[in-house]
């Protein structure tokens, strides 16, 4: 009973860490040639600022339940509130807005899949075959 | 007008499901608005928007900034894409109007080019195209001291943008033509050509903007018959006596009608990174007719903790009109004369609100597409015995000290 309280305690404290900072990687599709970005480039993409990256065009995506709080910390360099500004800005000038939404990562990963140009945000643990990490 | 801003409110409070914007395979409904309340701490001066009508003076006011905009994007991000945006809000005649802020077609042509027509907000200076949106700022509204140098919105005409790659940012380059209407409380004018560029250079953390526009703007209906009486009046003969500058200020109130000149420039940098947001603004008007020469300044410094946005910023404006009336009444003057000197030297002394401001406030992003925002505003006038007008009318009394502080409580959302 002792092991079983140890193993489960140990379970929850390694869990911990996982869930609470997720550790969000860019992907796009397997055949994308995109690839080596910086953080930079991808901040660029996802705040409506650049096209392409390298001569290649990209194009950001989202999806319902994405790691967005630790996406704009940590990558972009803003909170999700300054983020959600940032695209109010871009939306009512009519020059742009929040990346296009589609209901699932499942969705997302299907799109980048035929879609080379498209970007997207994810907890590396969700990675699989479909996909590759263009950051880092 | 209160209940469809409550209703846009409680849209944007209620959470995921209605949070997002309605978004379509070709269309796309969003909007966003301001509830606000602000009031200035003296009698004798009053605060509100330049375009307005109504203003309160030591009393608390809810339809200076208080706004509501309604946005329809069709086809946003395609190779052709359109956008529609109403805002309503006190306007001239005192209540609460919609009126077309943004409705034009842009065509995509590659992603360096783009070209749209139809009406849109003229870029002049840094914020002057997304003033509307208060949930995009870190205060309340856009600073005066800079948005009152070009009190006009939006123009109907063309826009060609081109951005690019330059070093380690991006450059993008707008330029623009139009013609569009603008309506005062006491004044109808007409703009009969506004040109214009703006270059926006971001790196990082840093944006870098220059822009010049120029318009062409005449006074028309009631008011231009009222100052080419005016003007009519100035050019007697038999003033000359008494009156050396009336001939010349005779030219310039029929300037005004006939159509007058004024350009603009202006410079500005902010920095976003992290925690620190900076804002460093400059803009000048050069005036021509019976318009003075305006300047003005911002410099913005704000620190995030959290949900918590707390700034201070200082902004300054100065125009081309002093103290002095610029018709002087020698004593024993006849009354008429008296009368038409006092209407010239009304029409000047309304723009003359020379100021600098303090402000501090805090903008709390509390919940989802929704922040409240308060700050205090110490504003010190340049010249306390004149009826001053535009954004801060003197509304009673003769004991103004020139110093007055504006409150303003505001909750800015989208949805």
């Amino acid at each position: 009973m002792k092991t079983i309280r140890t193993l489960c305690l140990a379970s929850l404290l390694a869990g911990l860490p996982a869930f609470a900072h997720a550790e969000v990687v860019i992907a796009a599709g397997a055949k994308s040639p995109l690839g080596g970005l910086s953080k930079a480039q991808v901040a660029d993409v996802f705040m409506g600022k650049a096209k392409n990256v390298g001569g290649n065009p990209a194009k950001p995506m989202d999806y319902a339940g994405s790691p967005r709080t630790e996406f704009a910390n940590e990558i972009i360099g803003k909170t999700p509130d300054q983020l959600k500004a940032h695209y109010a800005k871009l939306q009512f000038t009519g020059l742009g807005g929040p990346p296009k939404e589609v209901g699932s990562l499942a969705d997302a990963k299907k799109l980048a899949a035929e879609d080379p140009s498209v970007l997207i945000y994810l907890d590396k643990g969700q990675m699989d075959a479909t996909l590759k990490s263009v950051m880092p | 007008m209160r209940t469809p801003i409550s209703i846009a409110v409680a849209l944007a409070l209620a959470g995921p499901a209605v949070g997002q914007e309605a978004r379509f395979d070709w269309l796309a409904v969003s909007g966003f608005g301001t509830l606000a309340t602000s009031m200035t701490d003296d009698p004798a001066v009053g605060f509100r928007m330049p375009f307005q009508k109504n203003v309160k003076a030591d009393t608390w006011a809810t339809d200076v900034d208080s706004k509501l905009g309604l946005q329809f994007d069709v086809n946003r991000g395609g190779e052709f894409s359109g956008v529609l945006q109403v805002v309503a809000q006190q306007r001239d005649k005192g209540d609460y109007k919609a009126e077309v802020e943004w409705a034009n077609v842009m065509w995509t042509i590659n992603d360096s080019w783009r070209v749209r027509a139809g009406r849109m907000v003229t870029p002049v200076f840094m914020l002057s195209d997304s003033q509307n949106v208060g949930y995009s700022m870190v205060p309340v509204r856009y600073a005066r001291e800079m948005g009152d140098n070009y009190p006009l919105s939006r123009h109907d005409g063309a826009e060609v943008i081109f951005g690019a790659e330059l070093g380690p940012g991006r450059l993008q380059v707008q330029a623009f033509g139009g013609v569009t209407s603008y309506n005062t409380a006491s004044t109808s004018y007409k703009a009969d050509a506004i040109f214009g560029a703006a270059a926006t250079y971001s790196t990082g953390p840093w944006t870098f903007r220059a822009s010049g526009t120029s318009v062409q703007l005449k006074a028309v209906g009631n008011s231009a018959n009222s100052l080419s009486a005016i003007a009519t009046a100035l050019a007697n003969p038999a003033l000359a006596p008494l009156c050396p500058n009336c001939k010349e200020e005779s030219q310039n109130f029929q300037d005004i009608v006939d159509g007058s000149s004024g350009v603009f420039f202006g410079l500005g940098m902010s920095y976003d990174e992290g925690a620190f947001y900076g804002h460093a603004e400059y803009g000048i008007r050069q005036g021509s007719a019976i318009v003075p020469d305006t300047s003005g300044l911002l410099l913005l410094g704000a620190y995030r903790w959290r949900t918590l946005t707390p700034f201070i910023s200082y902004s300054m404006s100065t125009t081309s009109i002093d103290e002095a009336p610029v018709i002087a009444t020698p004593a024993g003057s006849p009354a008429a004369f008296r009368a038409l000197a006092g209407a010239v030297n009304g029409v000047y002394y309304g723009q003359a609100t020379d100021r600098s401001a303090i402000t501090i406030g805090s903008r709390w992003d509390f919940y989802r597409n929704v922040a409240l925002k308060v700050q205090a505003e110490f504003i010190e006038h340049e010249y306390d015995s004149i009826p001053m007008g535009g954004t801060w009318p003197r509304v009673a009394g003769t004991t103004y000290d020139g110093k007055v502080n504006l409150y303003t409580a505001s909750i800015d959302f989208i949805f």
